[in-house]
């Protein structure tokens, strides 16, 4: 675990603790989330916007990145309806409310499409219930942690398959560990598969979560 | 929510790449990266917040530290398996997919 996901779990858990003291209204909460997540995602595409330039100069890895997010995005939408078909069986999301097999098939898609980007997915599900920001959140810092601790583990001839794992953390928190463990080129695959997710999610989540 | 959500980012890579056409270029990268740490460790306090509220449902005793185990576990499996399953089967998919593309 790197210093910036122990100091993530810790301002998480100091929220935690604050909301066990705090009897804050979920109207209020809500309208801070969505607030807070239009300013980080308008500051995000500032951030972004330096980026586009730079992929216009990979055009020869273009196949590679192609298949890469058809495995990462086709990948994620698989695993979660899985999932939601594992969690239907076993006793549903009845804590969000969601008691039919469409419904905890949905919420398990969108938060295994969150693809390791924690703040968008806790927060967009938060809004429609605190339970499913909680997962959303929990499921998708863990992929990140789960990228950290099992990409360096990968054997070599596997280096751009794993750029997968991490989703769009890859832009990121999680491209030093892919520059280390598979060198510059893999690198610079991970840095365009992240940056094309980032700007992928925030269509498809709401896409998922307002389709039935 | 009446906008959709992409029209913030959209917005913001808007501004960003017309601030960047600029002849005097203003370095907005620090101010970014410092508004951007801030707004995430922000959101993931605010997150934590609403988190919170997963008490009332795991435990209505957990001020006491009389939690119900069980409970608490299985909210710990959903985690664990939505963050497994997506995490492999993209790196499954991505092997079949790529094969011999990994060189």
């Amino acid at each position: 675990m790197n210093r910036q996901s122990i100091l993530l779990l810790a301002f998480f858990l100091a929220g935690f603790a604050v909301s066990t003291v705090l009897n804050l209204e979920e109207e209020v909460m809500r309208v801070w989330l969505e607030r807070t997540l239009y300013l980080l995602l308008f500051v995000i595409g500032i951030a972004v916007s330096d980026e586009i330039s730079k992929l216009r100069e990979t055009h020869a890895l273009a196949g590679k990145v192609a298949r890469l997010l058809l495995s990462t995005i086709s990948g994620s939408a698989i695993g979660g309806l899985l999932s939601g078909l594992v969690l239907a069986y076993s006793g549903s999301l009845s804590e969000a409310g969601c008691f039919s097999l469409i419904c905890v098939v949905k919420y398990s898609m969108a938060i295994s499409l969150g693809m390791g980007w924690y703040t968008f997915t806790g927060v967009l599900l938060g809004t429609h219930s605190y339970f499913l920001g909680f997962l959303g959140f929990m499921s998708n810092l863990l992929r990140e942690l789960l990228t950290f601790t099992i990409y360096p583990l990968l054997p070599k001839k596997l280096a751009i398959s794993g750029i997968s794992m991490g989703g769009a953390t890859t832009m990121d928190t999680t491209l030093p560990i892919m520059h280390k463990f598979g060198g510059p080129k893999v690198s610079l695959l991970a840095f365009i598969h992240g940056t094309v997710l980032t700007l992928l999610i925030p269509i498809l989540l709401p896409l998922v979560v307002n389709i039935v | 929510m009446s906008v959709p959500i992409y029209v913030y980012l959209i917005a913001g890579l808007t501004v960003g790449l017309l601030i960047r056409s600029r002849k005097s270029k203003i370095k907005i990268e620090r101010y970014i990266d410092v508004g951007l740490s801030a707004l995430v460790y922000g959101l993931v306090f605010l997150v934590g917040l609403n988190s919170g509220k997963i008490l009332n449902y795991t435990a209505p005793s957990f001020r006491s530290i009389t939690c119900d185990a069980l409970v608490v576990l299985e909210v710990v499996a959903k985690v664990v398996l939505l963050a497994l399953a997506p995490t492999f089967t993209s790196l499954l998919l991505a092997v079949v997919f790529l094969g011999r593309h990994n060189e």
